[in-house]
């Protein structure tokens, strides 16, 4: 038996599988002409899409991954939406018949193929973003070159292997140093504790929720190796707590358009997203007064990204993030980051989530807002009276408000632009006490 | 000890869990589909029973198509007692 190749849970595939699970499909249908083949892909069986996408990656096929949460009609849509030739949808390979997308002939495919994925839509409209596997590859050396701390370690992947954080820098990037990556899809708390025992040199690459609560159940005397962050700062109080229970605690950043941009293997606080990857050049603010737009350059292709993120370099050329640009809140002239405010409330005893929001002001331009959910009812008076200590006058929210939830988008994000537009009254009314 | 395992998973629910649709508890409602739980969803559930209510899945449980209702994950739930192996 030939070594394995990845895991998927506690089973090991070599290439031997991977070749035994796409052998059906050689030479058959739209895969006679893979460069040609612009495919949607919504399969249960994890390992069934690993192999086939190691397959086409080569070959120079376009390929569209869809989280296999997705019903049938949406993956459907999705094809369609992104230009899919066909759309393979089912349990496995063995089931999964590329049926025909009705869409409109998709144009301008680069050569060599494509990566296609739809960014997360925190801000918007979700939208299609194509990558060359060729600017992939390139991120791909980049990353290995730059997180050297990654070496000796084993991927564990508990995040969806479909989207660019859980494929290319916990799969792809493994597979690049000569490692053997874990993905776990099984996400009993308890299961994913084991696999992590296991392999105690671990590299958890998880969404920060998965590793809060992963960290809640882990016996006092554990913890965990070395974490990976994505997406978007943890507060301070988290960070902290996160910081406590595991050896090492990286963090990275990074966009659908670009990659992973930069990378810290050592967060120490919140926003510290690291140096940037040799695959890019990043422009960003000069310091924590003086913050700009990062803006992205990918050296390969001299494509500029603008990330609509506020950041800065600090003396040591490691950027931090502020907030993103659409969530700062301008009061009379001064920015106020979100995440300082939050931050602050968030170390008063009771208080469990804490979001700081704009709402337009006559006066000023824009007032700080908050909503807060705690474990009992807090006198708001005695909690603005206490902020004052450690908040400037302008950061102090105008409006405080308990709520019992803090609604979120699909993706788990909070979205300040819909607590902006939604006053929390009317939240309320919609979800039944 | 079923009952209690229904009063823990509906306990859990409502106290850390406010996005789930508890009117529509019933022990063959269905976690996603009727509850409206999502994966994470269920395992902050999860953790809750653990650290709560002192129940968990055992690690060689798997969540797939063979938890669907609040049934059945009562059903997969065991009392918590065990040691934990050290890392």
């Amino acid at each position: 038996m030939t070594a394995p190749l990845f895991y998927v849970d506690n089973t090991p595939y070599s290439q031997d599988d991977c070749d035994r699970i796409v052998a059906p499909w050689v030479n058959s249908g739209p895969f006679q002409n893979p460069a040609s083949c612009r495919l949607a892909v919504c399969l249960q069986d994890t390992a069934h899409w690993l192999a086939l996408c190691l397959w086409l990656k080569p070959l120079g096929a376009s390929v569209l991954p869809i989280h296999p949460g997705t019903p049938r009609q949406a993956a459907l849509t999705l094809a369609k939406d992104t230009g899919c030739s066909h759309l393979l949808f089912g349990d496995s390979l063995r089931d999964a018949a590329p049926e025909t997308v009705d869409a409109p002939a998709h144009s301008g495919q680069a050569t060599g193929g494509e990566l296609i994925q739809l960014s997360s839509g925190t801000t918007g409209k979700p939208k299609t973003i194509a990558r060359s596997w060729r600017d992939i590859d390139r991120e791909l050396t980049a990353y290995v070159e730059h997180f050297t701390e990654a070496q000796p370690l084993t991927p564990v992947v508990a995040c969806p292997v479909t989207h660019s954080y859980g494929l290319i820098c916990g799969v792809l990037a493994a597979l690049e140093r000569g490692a053997t990556p874990h993905v776990v899809t099984n996400l009993n708390p308890r299961f994913i504790l084991s696999q992590l025992r296991s392999a105690p040199e671990h590299l958890l690459y998880a969404s920060p929720t998965l590793v809060s609560l992963l960290i809640r159940i882990l016996p006092p005397s554990e913890t965990l190796h070395t974490v990976m962050l994505s997406g978007a700062p943890l507060s301070a109080p988290v960070l902290n707590q996160l910081r406590d229970r595991c050896q090492r605690l990286c963090q990275q950043y990074g966009c659908s358009e670009a990659g992973c941009v930069a990378l810290t293997a050592n967060v120490t606080e919140p926003g510290l997203l690291g140096t940037p990857l040799p695959h890019v050049s990043l422009d960003a603010g000069t310091s924590a007064e003086q913050p700009d737009d990062v803006l992205i350059t990918i050296k390969g292709s001299g494509q500029h990204i603008n990330t609509r993120d506020l950041g800065y370099f600090d003396a040591h050329g490691q950027l931090h993030f502020l907030a993103r640009t659409d969530d700062t809140i301008n009061v009379a002239g001064i920015n106020v980051y979100p995440g300082a405010v939050e931050d602050v409330y968030l170390s008063y005893p009771g208080i469990r989530e804490a979001v700081a929001y704009k709402q337009a002001d006559s006066f000023a331009g824009e007032r700080v807002c908050l909503r807060f959910v705690a474990d009992s009812e807090l006198d708001i008076d005695q909690l603005k009276q206490w902020s004052r200590e450690y908040l400037s006058p302008h950061q102090v929210p105008a409006v405080i408000e308990q709520v019992e939830t803090i609604p979120r988008l699909p993706n788990g994000k909070v979205s300040r632009r819909l607590l902006s537009e939604a006053p929390a009254h009317t939240l309320a009314a919609e979800v039944p006490a | 000890m079923r009952v209690n395992r229904h009063a823990a998973i509906k306990a859990a629910l409502q106290q850390h869990l406010p996005n789930a649709r508890l009117s529509a508890f019933t022990g063959s409602a269905r976690l996603n589909a009727d509850l409206a739980i999502d994966s994470i969803m269920l395992l902050q559930l999860i953790v809750h029973l653990e650290l709560e209510h002192g129940f968990n899945l055992p690690e060689e449980t798997l969540l797939t198509q063979e938890l669907e209702t609040v049934d059945d994950l009562a059903r997969l739930l065991v009392a918590n007692d065990h040691k934990e192996p050290s890392l």
